[in-house]
Formats: structure tokens, C-alpha cells, sequence
């Protein structure tokens, strides 16, 4: 499980950030320019927490694009602050394997060759290992 | 809003056809829908195209309604190309729907076409990102089979572990392609053969996905005045609602928003209730999709639809059948086309043509249709009731 990618290239220039509405205070990933809730264009660019739980991830076996070596794994993370994002979900340190509900961290923000991020997050150090 | 009905439906078959491009297989359904319609293309005053991935894996990418419709005649009329994903050819029904309904035009052809299998999976499957955010998602490998993996796990945790049931859906879907010559897979399978075929993603099995392929379906509208000169049997349209996702932050994926307020929208303009409905055509991606769709759009309590599905409620004699023609499962799913294959099945249902697998005694049909994932929901979603 979980080797995932291949071809890309790590970023260790980049913030794990969002925006946040001058108005209505609601956070959204990724940044925007405008507020799709109030339409008001005042968005503070906020660092978003590296930290959260799997809500719910899949491990595909067959079919993937390309360039993911299957079997790879992805879903969504809810970050500490409640917001959701999608990411690739990979092994971390000893091998440990992520299922819903395990804390994990983001590791890694990678760009592939036409400028798109991919965010790798991880099993966190503390989590014991489940399987 | 006059009424309008559906007096001609036409299909190709589903399934790989290497020898067929687009426009044979637009031709090949809009010859069968005007078979015994009374009316000619001659006749026709507008036309709305479904297709979903010309763009992506197919040769013919723009003017995919202008070249289909004019293998059978049919060019110097308003004709417009409908794209939402996998909903496109029931957004072209209810766009020809609308346009006759409104009094402008009398008779339409909303039709739907896929060339699925130009390219190989390789690539077939890198333009699948596009069917979700492919910035956010499609980027990072979300597929559709992900995607109901996600869903199947979280229905289990909720409900109870079901895998036997989905295997159920499968078996029961097969037996009904097998008697529709139309259908991409007609062979009867075992549940054991479900479990066996390829884990794809736990606990979604090769058996349990539809699979994007080749096909063309075609209906003929017209307003009322029209449909009373020239049949005795039209099928009426009573109700086309089209709905976007809502994309709640605390998503569930045990549920979808758009399939909620269409199948609302779509009952409230009909003026009936769950209970009218006869038997329906769901949006069976996958085995487990039928579960959550038969579920959102009401005719079965939350967690309750496997178990129907065991006791028989959903077979072509059971209380509430569903998918009578195979559905996407056994049909094949050729993205733009299976809104219009779907409203063909219940076009052939309700007049007594639909042959070894017709119903008995039934006299109002739903189609349900959904297009595109992201964020947690489903995109788009449409629900066309029809009746006799």
C-alpha cells in the first residue's frame, strides 16, 4: 500500500495555506481571491494545520493514471481546524499504514510538470502502527 | 409549461465497437427511435446532444449532435451540445423538455452519444481526473472507483456490512441485461463470481463497476397537440428536474445532495409522491451507488435498500423493480448517452415494448441520472418521471 508517486518533484518552499474572509471569517483551501460565501474580495491569505484525521481513504489496485504506482492510496483529511482536504495518502516511518480515523500529518507538497500541488500526508510519529 | 411526451426511442447497442465511430453510432439510434414514430427528421425543429468525454478520450471532440443528426437528415435547425458528465443526455431531455414545453417548438430529438473506447485505458483513465476538481482532486488519483469505495466503507460502517447484498445487486442486474438486447454484459453471474472477479478497491470488485463504453440513444419530443395526432400510445413527461450539488463541508458520503432536491423538484412538479412510482431507473455506477441513489431519492429507508434487494422487492416481479433494462451494470455506461438509454427503457416499459423483460401493469417510470463527483458530492443530478 501507499508508495503512490512517482515523477514529481518535492517543494519545500511552499505553506500549507488557505484564505480567510475579512467578513464572514469561513476558511477555504485553496486560496482564494474571493469569498464564495459573502463574495467580499478581502482574503487573508492563513496558514492551515499540518495536522488532522482520515476521514475516509481508498486504496486503488487497478486502473490508476499513469503515473501512480498502484496499489495507491488517497482521501480526505479532516485538518485540526475541521476542514477537509484531499490528499495522497503514503506509509509512514516503519511502515505504518493509515485507515479512517488515524491522525496523520502532511509530509510533503509536491508539484508535478504542469505546476499542479499534490500534498502527501502521513501516518503522524505518535500514531502506533494499526495493521 | 404545455405537456410534452416522448413518441419515438431508439438505441445502438452498448458495448466496445471498434468498427463504429461517433456518428455511426448516432445514426444507428436515431434510425431506431424514428422506426414507427409517425413523425420524419423532416419534421424535427430542434435538437440537444448529450456527450460527456469527446474532449477527452474520443476522435470527435466539437459538433457532435450536428454530425450525428446529419447521418439522418437532420441539419439547418437550432441543434445544441449538452455537457454534464455523466448526466448529459437526461440535461438533453430536459432541455428539449423545456423548449417545447415553453410553446416555442413542437417536435425536438434529445439524444446522447459516446465514443468511449478511441483511446486505451491508459488514457481513458488520465482523463478521468477531469471528472472530478482535477486540480484537487483528479490530480492526486481520485477515481470513480475510489470514490464508492469511499462510499461502500462508510455505508458499513453506518449500516452494517453488506458486501453480500451488493453481490446481490449485481446477480439481479445481470439477470435483467441478459434480456436486453441493447446491453454490453448479458451474461448471467454468480455471487461467488462477484468476490472472485478483481478487488479494485475495497471492497468494490470488478463486478460491481460499470464501465465507460461505446453507444448512442435517442428520443423524439413533442408538445401535446402534436403527440394526440400522431400516437395513441404516447409517454408523457411529468416532471425533468436538474440539480447541482451543494458540497457540504461535513460531506458523508453516505448520501448526496443533488439526488435529494432533484428527486424533491422532481415530485413536486409531477404533483405525486414516492408511491406513484411504478419502478425506476437508477444511476447504478456501481453496485453500491444503487444503494445510496434508491435510498436519497426516498423509496427506501436509510440502510434498509439491501435487504430489499435480498428479499426480492427490487426484481422485474418484485414490489418496486429496479433497473429492469440492466441498468449501468450490466447496460454499459457510455457517459452521455445513458440518461436517454434510461428514458428509452421506460419509453419501451410503459407501452408493453419492452419484450422479454417488460413489466407487467405499470404506468409511471422514473430515471434518475447523476454526473460528476467533487468535494465530497455529487455535481450534478437529474430526475425525469415519465407516465402513460
Amino acid at each position: 500500500m501507499a508508495k503512490s508517486h512517482a515523477l514529481k518533484t518535492q517543494l519545500h518552499d511552499i505553506e500549507f495555506t488557505g484564505s480567510q474572509c475579512a467578513k464572514c471569517k469561513c476558511i477555504v483551501f485553496p486560496r482564494k481571491r474571493v469569498c464564495p460565501r459573502c463574495l467580499t474580495d478581502d482574503m487573508k491569505e492563513v496558514k492551515l494545520p499540518k495536522e488532522g484525521k482520515v476521514f475516509s481513504l481508498a486504496t486503488l489496485h487497478h486502473g490508476s493514471p499513469d503515473d501512480f504506482i498502484i496499489p495507491y492510496t488517497n482521501g480526505y483529511v479532516e485538518l485540526t481546524n475541521g476542514l477537509r482536504v484531499f490528499g495522497l495518502i503514503e506509509e509512514g516511518i516503519h511502515g505504518k499504514i493509515a485507515k479512517a480515523g488515524t491522525s496523520v500529518s502532511l509530509s510533503e507538497i509536491r508539484k508535478n510538470e504542469i505546476g499542479q500541488l499534490l500534498y502527501i500526508f502521513r501516518p503522524s510519529n505518535k500514531e502506533v502502527a494499526t495493521e | 409549461m404545455r405537456k410534452v411526451a416522448i413518441v419515438g426511442a431508439g438505441m445502438s447497442h452498448f458495448g466496445w465497437q471498434p468498427e463504429k465511430g461517433i456518428k455511426e453510432l448516432g445514426e444507428e439510434a436515431l434510425f431506431n427511435a424514428f422506426k414507427g414514430a409517425s413523425v420524419t427528421p423532416k419534421d424535427v425543429q430542434i435538437a440537444y446532444c448529450g456527450n460527456s468525454t469527446g474532449g477527452a478520450v474520443g476522435r470527435q471532440w466539437t459538433m457532435i449532435g450536428q454530425i450525428c443528426l446529419k447521418e439522418i437528415g437532420i441539419s439547418g435547425i437550432p441543434i445544441t451540445n449538452v455537457e454534464n458528465a455523466c448526466c448529459s443526455g437526461s440535461c438533453a431531455i430536459r432541455e428539449a423538455w423545456i423548449a417545447i414545453g415553453s410553446g416555442i417548438y413542437d417536435i425536438a430529438i434529445a439524444m446522447g452519444v459516446e465514443k468511449g473506447t478511441d483511446k486505451p485505458p491508459e488514457e481513458r483513465a488520465k482523463a478521468g481526473a477531469g471528472t472530478f476538481d482535477a486540480d484537487l482532486e483528479g490530480v492526486m488519483g481520485m477515481a470513480g472507483i475510489g470514490w464508492y469505495s469511499m462510499v461502500a466503507q462508510n455505508y458499513f460502517k453506518k449500516y452494517g456490512n453488506v458486501r453480500d447484498r451488493l453481490s446481490e445487486i449485481v446477480v439481479r442486474s445481470r439477470k435483467n441485461g441478459s434480456l436486453n438486447e441493447y446491453a454490453m454484459r448479458r451474461d448471467l453471474v454468480t455471487p461467488e463470481e462477484v468476490m472472485n472477479s478483481p478487488l479494485e478497491a475495497e471492497p468494490i470488485h470488478r463486478m460491481d463497476c460499470t464501465t465507460l463504453t461505446d453507444g448512442a440513444a435517442a428520443v423524439i419530443l413533442a408538445s401535446e397537440d402534436v403527440a394526440r395526432k400522431i400516437t395513441d400510445t404516447p409517454v408523457w413527461i411529468a416532471a425533468s428536474a436538474l440539480r447541482t450539488g451543494t458540497y457540504p463541508p461535513d460531506f458523508t458520503f453516505t448520501s448526496f445532495t443533488s439526488t435529494i432536491s432533484a428527486s424533491n423538484e422532481a415530485f413536486k412538479q409531477a404533483k405525486m409522491s414516492r408511491k406513484d412510482i411504478d419502478f425506476a431507473e437508477v444511476h447504478d455506477c456501481f453496485s453500491i451507488a444503487e444503494v445510496i441513489r434508491c435510498e436519497d431519492l426516498g423509496f427506501f429507508e436509510r440502510g434498509k435498500y439491501p435487504d430489499a434487494v435480498h428479499e426480492g422487492v427490487t426484481d422485474r416481479d418484485g414490489v418496486f423493480p429496479v433497473n429492469p433494462s440492466g441498468g449501468l451494470l450490466s447496460r454499459g455506461h457510455p457517459y452521455g448517452a445513458t440518461g436517454v438509454a434510461q428514458a428509452a427503457e421506460i419509453f419501451w416499459q410503459l407501452r408493453g415494448e419492452a419484450g422479454k423483460r417488460q413489466l407487467n401493469s405499470v404506468e409511471v417510470g422514473l430515471s434518475h441520472t447523476t454526473g460528476g463527483l467533487m468535494l465530497g458530492d455529487s455535481s450534478s443530478c437529474v430526475v425525469n418521471i415519465f407516465h402513460r
